[in-house]
């Protein structure tokens, strides 16, 4: 706990830096994005120390904290950033707000469900497979063989897949004092509560309650989350980071405001250093922010292209010394052999799995009708990075599953990986349908 | 038309959202409350070893290697038949006890082995523990 309280003050610290906080009632909406931030920023950082060799432990994640939080918070008060005033005077409850607010009591009970579900969670169970086999060995290891050991890593498997989830695990066990796979459960719990405080942080007061909540309760009912957002592998962090990106980059195309580009620039790095697919999904979010600025290409473009090249620096401490130490990459064992035969049935399986409710429930026909009615509407820059992102992570996806000879084109087998890396398209379609009805409802917004 | 008149449209998509949540929400509550009740009623060891009795791994083979292996031990697995073991258990042997009994070490020819179900026969072997065809011995050269 006291690790996550730390990561959520020092992305305050930062949100403070690049946009400032303007009063109290503002410092609590945009705090679940300072979590998230705080997570990404953090442990980027930690493992560019364990690529060092340094021995990341409990005084010098603090350290950090302090380094990085200090440094924020001078840069905010130097560049004269908006200090976080009292506590603004209760607003009157408006009456329209309230089937949105009781919407939000219903997310807050299944937050409160998940958590007693996750309290007490064993991490050895057969679901969580990945989790024991990959995620959490590496964890282990990283915990008690005192960093990064290239030794180690050569007997595990998949040895250089993104190291972001065991990095956190990691730093988790050292703030726990011991390996504790039960209590790490609570960890992905708040890095949920962390993705649906961003989201609804970052679209209110723009947009009403009735439009957001409504999208996190029917993410909350899918088949896919129970079996995956709690459990500490990496699927469903990825899905989150990519999510809360997708909508800081979404905002910023529509509104222009920079700290929105650089916090979504921030959340992107760790997707990609979360999972194979984060980059994947980044170079699907970088064409659609391309096409959605397209208007203005002068101002938007060299900024989009400078930001994503930071983001994919960030996750190059790892991708050296994966390969200085020979360990197999992620994206070995792909191929193109296969893919011809396999393109056909890919496209099916990966459309199935997108829009088949048994999956993802209506999630992604929901975000295609909110984007078709904004651009009916007139509105273009949010549906069409919307629509471009969802083709371009679409046919990315579907690379994927036809060159992974290994991999079984049936949506429904275990052995396909797109049911769970949809989730990233899932969580970013929520996050941007209530931006895109809310700018339904005023054009200028769109 | 007018902004107000976009009020229906988008109104009922976010209905849709909200009544095939609702239709939904019920299931996945009770999934995570009968999953927190299946938990409450564990104790530690129940809960650290769940896997072992799911895939019907032998849980004494398990907790002989976490007490007779030296700390920093670098060992290795070899599976067979052993009687009554399902494949998966089998599969997920190995990869359970990399996580389970690090920082000890997982290679190939270590001076450690853990012999589930594995034929020992002509190998030069010191027996620490055993029962029936499930060993954990130390290679002696």
């Amino acid at each position: 706990m006291a690790l996550n309280v730390l990561c959520l003050l020092v992305g305050l610290a930062m949100l403070f830096a690049i946009r400032g906080l303007g009063d109290s009632v503002e410092l609590l909406r945009l705090g679940g994005l300072a979590y998230l931030a705080g997570i990404a920023a953090l442990t980027l950082l930690a493992i560019a120390l364990l690529v060092l060799g340094a021995p990341v432990g409990v005084g010098l994640i603090v350290g950090i904290a302090v380094v990085l939080g200090g440094v924020s918070v001078g840069w905010g008060i130097r560049t004269g950033r908006a200090r976080p005033a009292r506590i603004r005077p209760a607003m009157g409850l408006r009456k329209a707000a309230v089937p949105g607010l009781l919407c939000l009591v219903g997310v807050l009970a299944f937050l409160a469900a998940a958590l007693r579900a996750a309290r007490l969670q064993s991490l050895f169970v057969t679901s969580e497979w990945d989790a024991w086999s990959i995620w959490t060995t590496k964890a282990k290891a990283i915990y008690l063989l005192g960093g990064l050991d290239p030794h180690a890593f050569r007997t595990f498997f998949q040895p250089g897949y993104p190291l972001f989830v065991p990095t956190l695990e990691a730093m988790d066990f050292h703030f726990m004092g011991s390996a504790d796979t039960t209590a790490l459960h609570l960890q992905f719990w708040l890095l949920l509560a962390g993705f649906v405080w961003a989201v609804g942080g970052l679209l209110r007061p723009r947009v009403p309650h009735i439009l957001i909540w409504p999208f996190v309760l029917l993410l909350f009912s899918t088949i896919q989350l129970k079996g995956l957002a709690l459990s500490p592998q990496a699927d469903f962090p990825l899905a989150e980071l990519f999510g809360a990106a997708g909508l800081c980059i979404g905002l910023w195309v529509v509104r222009r405001e920079a700290w929105l580009l650089a916090a979504g620039g921030l959340l992107l790095a760790a997707a990609m250093e979360t999972k194979r697919e984060g980059y994947l999904f980044a170079g699907a979010l970088l064409l659609g922010a391309l096409a959605g600025s397209a208007r203005t290409t002068r101002h938007s473009w060299p900024r989009l292209a400078a930001v994503f090249a930071l983001a994919f620096a960030a996750t190059l401490p790892w991708e050296i010394w994966r390969r200085i130490h020979d360990l197999a990459g992620p994206l070995q064992g792909s191929s193109s052999a296969g893919s011809g035969a396999r393109l056909g049935p890919a496209l099916s399986s990966v459309a199935q799995i997108l829009l088949d409710t048994h999956f993802w429930s209506v999630i992604v026909p929901l975000g295609l009708a909110a984007a078709l009615l904004v651009l009916l509407r007139g509105g273009r820059r949010l549906p069409v990075l919307y629509l471009t992102t969802l083709l371009a992570a679409y046919a990315g996806m579907t690379w994927v599953l036809s060159a992974g000879v290994d991999f079984s084109l049936g949506p429904e087998s275990g052995q396909n990986p797109i049911p769970r890396a949809a989730g990233a398209i899932a969580l970013f379609t929520v996050a941007l349908t209530p931006l895109m009805l809310g700018a339904a409802l005023d054009r200028e917004k769109t | 038309m007018p902004s107000s008149a976009w009020l229906v449209p988008v109104g009922a998509i976010a209905a849709v959202a909200l009544v095939v949540a609702l239709i939904d929400l019920p299931g996945t509550v009770r999934a995570f409350d009968n999953q927190a009740a299946h938990n409450a009623s564990l104790s530690a060891s129940d809960r650290e070893l769940e896997l072992v009795r799911t895939l019907g791994i032998d849980g004494d083979f398990v907790l002989a290697a976490e007490r007779d292996l030296p700390a920093r031990a670098a060992y290795s697995v070899e599976t067979g038949q052993p009687r009554g073991a399902s494949q998966l258990a089998l599969q997920a042997v190995p990869a359970f006890l990399q996580n389970f009994l690090l920082p000890r070490l997982q290679v190939a020819n270590a001076p450690w082995l853990l012999c589930y179900g594995c034929d020992l026969h002509g190998r030069h072997v010191r027996e620490l523990w055993r029962k029936r065809d499930l060993v954990v011995a130390e290679v002696v050269h």
